[in-house]
C-alpha cells in the first residue's frame, strides 16, 4: 500500500485526499488501473510520469470530469466519487489546467470574480432586483479579488482583459482564479508548461507563497524535473496507468523502476 | 463619490422617458403612425435583449426564441379575453403580461434541460424544433382558434406601458449580467468547462438565463398582441426568430446598447424602406450580410454604453 511507503508523518493524521483502487477506462482503452493514492493535510506532492501515463486523468477524476470507471476518491474522509465537478470544487477543490484555460473576453477582475460563484450566497430574485444584500455581497467579492490579484502582482492589470496578458501572467492568473474558489487543496497540472527557467524560478516562488498564505494542500503534475525535485515532499510516479513508485524525492529518484520507465533506459 | 450620484442619471433619465412616453400618448402630442413605431421598438427591444441574453452573454444559439413569444402572447390573450375581461384593464393588463412572461418562462425551464449536454449548432436545432413544436401545438388547438388565429383582445398596449416594460427589461437584464449569475453565464461561453470547474454551477445558471430570457419573449408577445389584437401560429415562425437574431447581430452581442440600437435600427430601417417594397426584404439581408462581413460582432460587439454599466463596475477600469 501506499500509504504505508512514507510512513509515520501521515499516519498521524486523515488523508486531504485519498484514491482507492481507481480505475478508469476510456470505451476499452484502459487508462488507470487500480491507482492508490493519499495526499496528506499541507503537503506538497506531484505526479510525475511519461506522456499518456494517466497523470492528467487523474486530476480529472478528481474533480470530476470523469466518473472512475471503479474505485473511489475521498476529499478530507468525504467520499467525493462521481459528484459535480463545481460540488466538488466549492468543498474545497482547486485545479488548473494543462492547456490554459481562462476566460479569455472577461476581464482579469472578472476571472477571478466569477471563481467566487460557489462561494457567494444571493439567490436569483436578490441579484435580478438589485437587493440590498446582493449589492454588498458584490462589493465584498469585489474587494477579495483586488485583494488577492494585488498581493501577487495581477493588480494593475485588475481591468484588463485575460486573453492580452503575457503567457506567464496568464499562468498565474489561471491559478489566482483557482485560488478565489476557496480551496484547501490545490491541483496544479504542468504550471511550469512552456517556461524558461527564469520564470521556472518565479513560479516555483509564488506557488510556495500562495501555498503558505492560503495554507493549502497542493497536487501538482510536472515534467520539468527541477521543480518536482525541488518543491515537491512526496512525489508519485505512473506509468501506462499504474503507481510504479511512491515517496520522498530521494527514494524516487534512485528506484530502478523509475530509472527505466521515466528517466529512461537510455542513460 | 457615492453609488446614489452615480445611479441618479439613469434612473432620471428613465423616469423622464416614461413620463414622456405618458404625456405624449395621453396629449397625442405624436400621431398614431410614430406612437406604432416607437412600441414596436420598444417590443422589438425587448426581444433583442431576450435573445442577447442567451445568444450574446451566454454564447449559445437559440433560434426558437418566437416559440417563447407565441407562449407569452397565447397565454395572456387568453388571460385577457376569457379571465380578465371583467376586471380593470389597468390591473388586468400587466397581470396578463405577466402571466404570459411567467408561461414563457416555464417552457424556457423545459428547453433549459437539453441544454444541459446539448450546444453549439446542435442546441441551436433543439430550439429550432422546440419553437416549430409550440407552432404546431398552436395550430391543433381549436379553442384558441387553430390555425386562424386568436382575437378579441383590446388594444391595452400604449406607449407608456411599452415604455415601463422595456424600462423593466433593461434593469433586470442589466442587473443580471453583473451578478454572480451573469458572471456564469459569461464564463459558460468562454469555456464551460473551466466554468464548471471553477465551481460555477453551469446548469444552475444556463436554467436561470433561459427563464429570464424566455420570461422577457413572453412578455414581449403580451404586448405585442395586445397592440396588433390578433395573433396566429404564422405570426411566430422562423421568420419572427430571424428578424430577433438580425436585430441581436446588427446591434452587437453581448452589449445592451447595442440591443437598443439594433432593435431601434432594425424597426426604423423596415418602415423607411417600405417605399422600396418587396425589395426591403433583400434590402434587409444585404445590410446583414455587409455587417457580417465588415464589422462581424455587431456594432457594440462585446462593448458596453458607459452610462448603461452600473457606477461600482465602472470605477478601477474594469472594462467590459
Amino acid at each position: 500500500m501506499s500509504a504505508a511507503v512514507n510512513g509515520a508523518v501521515r499516519a498521524a493524521t486523515a488523508p486531504a485526499l485519498e484514491l482507492r483502487g481507481v480505475t478508469h477506462h476510456f470505451g476499452g482503452l484502459r487508462a488507470l488501473c487500480g491507482v492508490d493514492l493519499t495526499v496528506a493535510p499541507g503537503e506538497l506532492a506531484g505526479i510525475i510520469g511519461p506522456n499518456g501515463a494517466g497523470k492528467t486523468t487523474v486530476f480529472n477524476l478528481i474533480t470530476g470530469v470523469y466518473k472512475p470507471s471503479k474505485g473511489n476518491i475521498l476529499f478530507n474522509g468525504a467520499d467525493i466519487t462521481g459528484l459535480r465537478s463545481s460540488a466538488i470544487t466549492s468543498m474545497g477543490i482547486a485545479r488548473t489546467f494543462q492547456n490554459i484555460r481562462l476566460f479569455k473576453e472577461l476581464t482579469v477582475l472578472d476571472n477571478v470574480r466569477a471563481a467566487h460563484y460557489a462561494r457567494m450566497k444571493v439567490n436569483p430574485l436578490e441579484a435580478l432586483f438589485h437587493a440590498g444584500r446582493h449589492r454588498a455581497e458584490e462589493k465584498r467579492v469585489t474587494e477579495q479579488s483586488r485583494a488577492l490579484l494585488d498581493k501577487f502582482g495581477l493588480g494593475a492589470l485588475a481591468g484588463e482583459y485575460s486573453r492580452n496578458l503575457p503567457y506567464g501572467l496568464q499562468r498565474r492568473l489561471e491559478i489566482l482564479r483557482a485560488a478565489a474558489t476557496g480551496p484547501s487543496f490545490m491541483l496544479l497540472d504542468e504550471p511550469a508548461a512552456g517556461m524558461h527557467p527564469g520564470e521556472v524560478e518565479q513560479l516555483m516562488a509564488f506557488i510556495l507563497e500562495l501555498k503558505r498564505e492560503l495554507a493549502l494542500t497542493v497536487l501538482l503534475i510536472e515534467h520539468q524535473m527541477r521543480l518536482v525535485m525541488g518543491m515537491c515532499t512526496h512525489i508519485v510516479v505512473l506509468d501506462f496507468g499504474m503507481v510504479i513508485a511512491d515517496g520522498p524525492p530521494e527514494q524516487v529518484r534512485s528506484d530502478p523502476k523509475v530509472r527505466e520507465a521515466y528517466m529512461g533506459s537510455a542513460r | 463619490m457615492s453609488t446614489l450620484r452615480k445611479y441618479l442619471p439613469l434612473k432620471g433619465a428613465a423616469a423622464a422617458v416614461f413620463i414622456l412616453a405618458l404625456a405624449v400618448s395621453r396629449y397625442g402630442l405624436l400621431d398614431n403612425y410614430i406612437q406604432l413605431i416607437l412600441m414596436l421598438i420598444g417590443i422589438n427591444l425587448i426581444l433583442t435583449l431576450s435573445l442577447n441574453l442567451i445568444n450574446g452573454y451566454m454564447g449559445e444559439f437559440s433560434v426558437g426564441h418566437a416559440g417563447f413569444m407565441a407562449a407569452g402572447a397565447y397565454v395572456s390573450s387568453i388571460l385577457s379575453v376569457k379571465v380578465l375581461a371583467a376586471c380593470a384593464p389597468f390591473w388586468a393588463f400587466p397581470c396578463a403580461v405577466l402571466a404570459g412572461g411567467a408561461a414563457a418562462g416555464a417552457v424556457g425551464l423545459v428547453v433549459a434541460v437539453p441544454s444541459f449536454k446539448t450546444r453549439g449548432d446542435y442546441l441551436a436545432i433543439v430550439t429550432l424544433a422546440f419553437s416549430m413544436i409550440v407552432k404546431s401545438v398552436i395550430e391543433n388547438i381549436d379553442a384558441v382558434g387553430g390555425p386562424r388565429g386568436f382575437l378579441g383582445m383590446e388594444k391595452l398596449t400604449t406607449l407608456p406601458w411599452v415604455c415601463f416594460w422595456v424600462i423593466v427589461t433593461v434593469w433586470i437584464i442589466r442587473n443580471f449580467i453583473y451578478s454572480r449569475f451573469g458572471r456564469g453565464i459569461l464564463a459558460v461561453r468562454e469555456d464551460e468547462i473551466a466554468a464548471e470547474l471553477t465551481g460555477v454551477n453551469t446548469r444552475n445558471v444556463k436554467m436561470l438565463a433561459f427563464v429570464v430570457s424566455s420570461f422577457f419573449a413572453g412578455v414581449a408577445g403580451g404586448l405585442y398582441a395586445h397592440l396588433l389584437q390578433y395573433i396566429s401560429p404564422g405570426t411566430f415562425d422562423i421568420i419572427k426568430s430571424t428578424e430577433m437574431l438580425v436585430m441581436v447581430y446588427l446591434g452587437g452581442v453581448g452589449s445592451i446598447a447595442g440591443s437598443i440600437m439594433g432593435a431601434t435600427a432594425y424597426t426604423v430601417l423596415l418602415e423607411a424602406l417600405r417605399p422600396l417594397g418587396v425589395w426591403r426584404m433583400a434590402v434587409m439581408p444585404l445590410l446583414l450580410i455587409l455587417l457580417m462581413i465588415f464589422r462581424p460582432r455587431g456594432i457594440m460587439g462585446f462593448r458596453e454604453a458607459r452610462w448603461l454599466v452600473p457606477g461600482s463596475e465602472r470605477d478601477g477600469g474594469v472594462k467590459r
